[in-house]
């Protein structure tokens, strides 16, 4: 989408699974499960995808051009085969930095307000 | 000891999950249902290995509520896309316009059949420029809006309460000079359907019937003339319209008119699945 290509920080907010799913896809490509995992890990298991809500978040973000479908497997001797990996394209990429910054600032804000006790170490 | 049950119970979570996707659109389906069981399979797996059966429940009650949620906004969103489909509205315009034609057929008596008859063809002007959707032709989009500012025209004309129920049939001679609104509304509307019918007899995989737009193009200009000649020139002579000799012309030209629209809905609504390609590059 043009759009997206041109200024994704300028017209697009995340929803929060798009924006789970694109942070454990920017350490690199992944599959389904593992995403689905991860992003449980991430929240301490605030944040549980099911298969329904994962693969209509990757439709549309397949749609979108904010992730793209690889061939590449990284072990093809241990992985399934029917496993399909998904990876961050370069305007998924721009546009889960944007976001993040944004999140940053308004922790950022939150902090000088004194919302926040301590700032968390990651 | 585990492994006996999990199989099991595996094997039917499995297959009753996989019924249940059916609550998906097909095409939805078509794409992930392999990678949703596979998913599934996993996670219930997991939830059995960590939890046991407090596990495999819980599993369940989130799967149910993840499969719920999510495949009524696939279906709502399937829907949406179908109602603004260029196709589908091309095939509602296409409607629009027999009935248009119905009823230019059946208006010489004027009145609500005359509006009607134009209301419904500011839906065939939609859908004939829907069946052009994703040209991005200017010329398409100056005959649509050609076309859309005729035929309202037209109607605010015949909406007015001096004319509204007694057109043609007005006695006043003060009214003739404002039929020249509604003549000057259907020309317009002809050099919409002119620039819409250009587009369409460009067309690389063009109708058989792709000549229909200019022809109604050129008879709603007629149209045009003739409702100034039959009514608006005997009003300003202090004659009656239907008293005047040219008045013979108002059914006929009616009947070629509600013929032509009636052809174009049948056409829009024959060739709703396919798109009116592409103009070649002038250097082609």
């Amino acid at each position: 989408m043009d759009e997206t290509a041109s200024g994704p920080q300028k017209s697009i907010s995340l929803t929060p699974a798009a924006f789970h799913i694109m942070l454990v896809l920017a350490d690199g490509e992944n599959h389904g499960y593992a995403i689905m995992r991860e992003v449980a890990e991430h929240t301490e298991g605030k944040m549980r995808l099911g298969p329904g809500s994962l693969y209509g978040t990757i439709k549309r973000m397949l749609a979108d051009g904010w992730i793209e479908e690889t061939d590449e497997r990284p072990d093809p001797e241990l992985d399934d085969e029917r496993r399909r990996y998904y990876r961050l394209t370069g305007v998924g990429l721009k546009l889960v930095r944007a976001e993040a910054e944004r999140l940053e600032q308004l922790v950022n804000i939150a902090r000088g307000k004194k919302l926040l006790r301590t700032p968390r170490s990651v | 000891m585990k492994s006996f049950p999990l199989k099991d119970s595996l094997l039917v979570s499995v297959r009753l999950y996989r019924a249940l996707l059916v609550a998906y659109p097909k095409k939805f389906r078509e794409h992930y249902e392999t990678q949703m069981v596979q998913v599934f399979r996993d996670s219930f797996r997991d939830a059995y290995h960590y939890n046991g059966m407090s596990g495999v429940i819980d599993l369940w009650l989130h799967t149910f509520a993840d499969l719920f949620v999510t495949a009524l906004i696939e279906r709502l969103m399937e829907r949406s896309q179908y109602m603004f489909s260029p196709k589908l509205i091309s095939w509602c315009g296409g409607m629009a316009s027999l009935f248009g034609g119905l009823f230019w057929m059946i208006s010489v008596g004027g009145g609500l059949p005359l509006k009607l008859a134009l209301i419904l063809e500011l839906c065939g002007v939609v859908g004939l420029r829907m069946r052009q959707a994703g040209q991005g032709s200017k010329v398409g989009v100056a005959g649509f809006a050609f076309g859309i500012i005729g035929t309202v025209l037209a109607i605010a004309y015949l909406s007015q309460d001096p004319v509204s129920g007694s057109f043609p049939y007005m006695e006043d001679p003060a009214l003739a000079p404002g039929v020249l609104v509604l003549s000057l509304a259907l020309f317009i509307q002809s050099i919409g359907l002119a620039l819409l019918g250009d587009v369409s007899l460009r067309a690389k995989n063009p109708h058989r019937w792709r000549g229909l737009p200019v022809g109604l193009s050129a008879l709603s200009a007629i149209s045009g003339v003739m409702f100034w000649l039959v009514v608006s020139v005997p009003l300003s002579q202090g004659q009656f319209p239907w008293e005047s000799r040219t008045f013979l012309l108002y059914p006929a030209v009616l009947w070629l008119l509600g013929l032509s629209w009636v052809g174009l809905g049948i056409m829009l609504m024959a060739e709703a699945n396919t798109p009116v390609a592409q103009h070649p590059p002038a250097s082609a």
